[in-house]
């Protein structure tokens, strides 16, 4: 009986211990972080625009330049969400010492508020480039979305250093797997002809939207978002204030979703949340602007809600003469 | 509640805590409350169902015993109603789409509003393991039990309540009658198999899932797309389900109760029949034993023992949903047993080749058939399911085939651990000694590194999108 109860326990201990045995903290380099901060001084923009593939998929920063007659600049990553955001204002804009009259950042569905999205695997490995050693707000703000009981979640993660490790990892599994079945194409390429050939437009329209539905805005699929502008639980209110350290006039323009065009109706739980978001934002002084979706042809639409590079300039001509009174006004 | 959340270890936690230090009485009305509880977590009206199941057969095999001249009717009475609340809520809506197709194919429009029920977890599992226990009563095999507290939890037992194995009383019931004794080596077992239960979920299944639905998602996908995606599915319902019933059988375990194994590596089988008997061993023995024999099993005419097989395996597909490929899957899986059996018959030497070939190419062909065979089960939309069986390998490009090569890798890489448990298993299950071995210090220390290694895969490479159990939706 004793010696099961210790062989019980050595199990125990030998099973918790044997993962704290392996570094698995990732090694993150912050040349990256520097680059942008050197673009950042170089370019000296009068107008910084920020957000993710919606904005770069939109906007031709040459033709935007030409048209507006402004340095114009972007910090823009695929796939990034308010905690992204948060950074690039933190720690490039600041950190470069520059002094833009207007950041205009671009966002989609509930991505200001929703703190925890896009935050772990690819886009988790993304921030950790971009962060300090210690962010403290973020981790804040992180570890109480993640409505883990009695805090297990950030026990787990502190003692086995669990950050964006396990995407690497996992990467490396699709990679070799890649790698035993190329036959002609090199792995760069496959990867990107398999984004083209598993994009939006070539899924079912049947299915579940867990795996293919774009007539929904894509965050309110995970569950209806409620409105948090706290600053212990959304990274808006801390974009905001970085801004007015900044001492510059911050805007934010709504990009819709392409089935907005069909004037499908919209779900309650959304208008309400936007109508709370904007009321929350004229309330702190700050601008939103929304895209006129019915002035896009729907043939300008590419992969979802992206503008395709066709029309590019066509959208930027377009954006500019939406905003430009409302930016003017507000220098 | 689902077993892979932080919840159910905090659950599991305080319930085993407390349980060792209580007697048998206490310990079975604390596993039925937390039975209850793990039930009714997430909609809690789930155990008015699960009650009233139970205090009807509770009644039922109680009059059957009581007045064995009526025990028909009561057998009736509780097969009925067990059936009916089962057919309320997993067939009623598949039925009445189906006879208003029906009727508007002759030109009646008896289209109305349309009715969602939502289907209550494991509700084919209890409702089978309760019926097994009022039949095994009627057929004087078990005693009708006087303590309603044994039998609520017989049906409610929450480790295997959600998705099986589907127990018999004559074994769940006894051990939950009988005392259990603080084992400190079957509770380190125990928690050893639900570590690779968890492994199995949330390391494979979980990332295969992504392979699969992304291949089966698109809207014209090519021959190797479909079929690499429909092996990622192969490996992944595999995964999943047998992960359910490891994490089972391991909490079980750890309350000191042992539960059936439901799985024995079907993926080795040969034949269709070895499939069925390591497949959901639990299911096909029940259909076996309350289906099969009773319509004649095979003490009859060559004729007739085809049909009993037709029609045991498509009630076994319509249990496990209501719509017409899991009928066809089932239909499916009927004719491979009933030409397996015609082919036996004329070559009895096929079932036992000598020749390492011979039994190569069969487990290909097996398994090459199984596979289709969860296409069908995979794809409700029966439009597609043509479109992916008919798929044409010819004339496709080599990027798609490089797609689906890389998809059939991937899965591969991933069933690694699954070839290696198959092979361990068959190595462990030969050794005579093995408990016995279990027990020493070296194996501890070995068994320890090794779930330390499972916990390390675990954090390293748990998928990021963590799906139900694919068996909760029957």
């Amino acid at each position: 009986m004793r010696s099961g109860l210790i062989q019980l326990a050595l199990f125990l201990a030998i099973t918790a211990t044997v993962p704290l045995l392996l570094r698995l903290e990732g090694v993150y380099n912050h040349q990256h972080k520097i680059g942008l901060v050197d673009r950042l001084r170089r370019e000296n923009p009068e107008i910084l625009l920020i957000g993710n593939s919606m904005l770069y998929t939109r906007i031709d920063i040459d033709e935007l330049q030409k048209i507006s007659g402004k340095r114009i600049s972007q910090l823009a990553k695929g796939g990034g969400a308010s905690a992204c955001w948060y950074l690039y204002l933190k720690n490039i804009v600041a950190q470069s010492g520059i002094q833009p009259e207007q950041v205009v950042i671009f966002f989609r569905d509930t991505i200001l508020t929703s703190a925890e999205y896009r935050t772990e695997g690819q886009y988790g490995d993304y921030l950790k480039r971009l962060q300090e050693k210690e962010e403290p707000v973020m981790n804040q703000i992180l570890e109480s979305r993640r409505k883990s009981p009695f805090g297990l979640s950030s026990v787990v993660r502190t003692a086995y250093k669990i950050d964006s490790r396990p995407h690497i990892i996992q990467s490396s599994i699709h990679d070799l797997a890649l790698d035993i079945t190329k036959i002609d194409l090199s792995k760069k390429k496959r990867k990107e002809g398999m984004n083209t050939r598993f994009s939006v437009d070539n899924l079912r329209r049947d299915l579940a939207l867990e795996n293919a539905d774009y007539n929904t805005p894509e965050i309110m699929n995970v569950e209806p978002q409620q409105f948090t502008p706290a600053p212990g639980s959304s990274f808006l209110p801390h974009i905001i204030d970085l801004a007015d350290k900044l001492n510059t006039k911050l805007s934010f323009y709504q990009v819709k979703n392409a089935f907005e065009r069909t004037q499908r109706p919209l779900q309650e739980s959304y208008i309400h949340y936007l109508r709370k978001l904007k009321d929350y934002l004229k309330s702190r002084n700050v601008l939103v602007l929304e895209e006129s979706v019915k002035d896009i042809p729907e043939d300008w639409f590419a992969e979802g809600d992206h503008i395709s590079k066709d029309h590019r300039l066509e959208y930027t001509r377009l954006f500019w003469s939406h905003i430009k009174d409302s930016i003017l006004a507000t220098k | 509640m689902i077993f892979h959340s932080i919840d159910y270890l905090l659950f599991f936690t305080g319930v085993i805590c407390i349980y060792w230090t209580l007697n048998l009485r206490l310990q079975n009305i604390l596993l039925l409350l937390a039975s209850y509880f793990f039930y009714g977590y997430v909609h809690a009206w789930y155990c008015i169902l699960i009650a009233a199941t139970t205090v009807v057969d509770y009644c039922c095999a109680r009059a059957i015993t009581n007045q064995p001249d009526r025990k028909r009717l009561f057998l009736t009475i509780s097969l009925a109603t067990n059936f009916s609340i089962l057919c309320a809520f997993k067939y009623f809506g598949f039925f009445v789409d189906n006879i208003v197709a029906a009727m508007g194919l002759v030109g009646f429009d008896m289209s109305g509003p349309v009715w969602e029920i939502l289907l209550p977890v494991g509700i084919s599992f209890y409702t089978f393991q309760s019926a097994s226990y009022v039949i095994d009563v009627y057929r004087g095999k078990i005693q009708a039990r006087r303590k309603i507290l044994h039998y609520a939890l017989f049906v409610a037992f929450f480790p295997q309540l959600v998705a099986g194995p589907i127990e018999r009383a004559g074994r769940l019931l006894k051990a939950l009658e009988t005392p259990r004794k603080f084992n400190a080596d079957r509770i380190r077992s125990g928690l050893f198999l639900m570590l690779w239960g968890f492994f199995k979920k949330l390391v494979i299944a979980d990332n295969v899932a992504t392979i699969s639905n992304k291949a089966l998602s698109l809207q014209d996908p090519s021959f190797p797309i479909v079929w690499g995606g429909v092996f990622a599915f192969c490996i992944q319902i595999y995964a999943d389900f047998s992960a359910y019933t490891d994490i089972a059988r391991g909490t079980a375990r750890t309350l000191g109760i042992d539960i059936c194994r439901n799985f024995n590596h079907p993926y080795i089988a040969r034949n269709p029949s070895a499939f069925w008997s390591r497949w959901h061993i639990s299911l096909s023995t029940w259909f076996r034993d309350y289906v099969y024999i009773p319509l004649g099993g095979n003490r009859c005419s060559e004729p007739r023992i085809m049909m009993n097989i037709m029609l045991t395996f498509l009630l076994s597909g319509l249990w496990h949903g209501a719509n017409w490929n899991f009928i066809i899957w089932g239909a499916y899986h009927g004719i491979l047993l009933v030409t397996w059996r015609l082919i036996c018959k004329n070559r009895p030497r096929i079932e036992n080749p000598s020749s390492q070939t011979v039994r190569l190419g069969q487990w290909t062909i097996m398994f090459l058939l199984v596979n289709i065979g969860w296409l069908i089960f995979r794809e409700q939309n029966p439009a597609y399911l043509w479109q992916f069986i008919t798929s044409n390998p010819f004339g496709v490009s080599s990027e798609e085939w490089q797609i689906g090569a890389y998809f059939f890798v991937y899965s591969a890489i991933l069933a690694i651990p699954l070839a290696l448990h198959c092979w361990t298993d068959r190595w462990c299950t030969g050794d005579e000694q093995w408990e016995a071995r279990q027990q020493k210090w070296k194996w501890v220390v070995a068994q320890s590194t090794l779930a330390g290694i499972l916990l390390i895969a675990i954090l390293l490479l748990k998928s990021k999108n963590s799906t139900e159990f694919i068996y909760f939706q029957f």
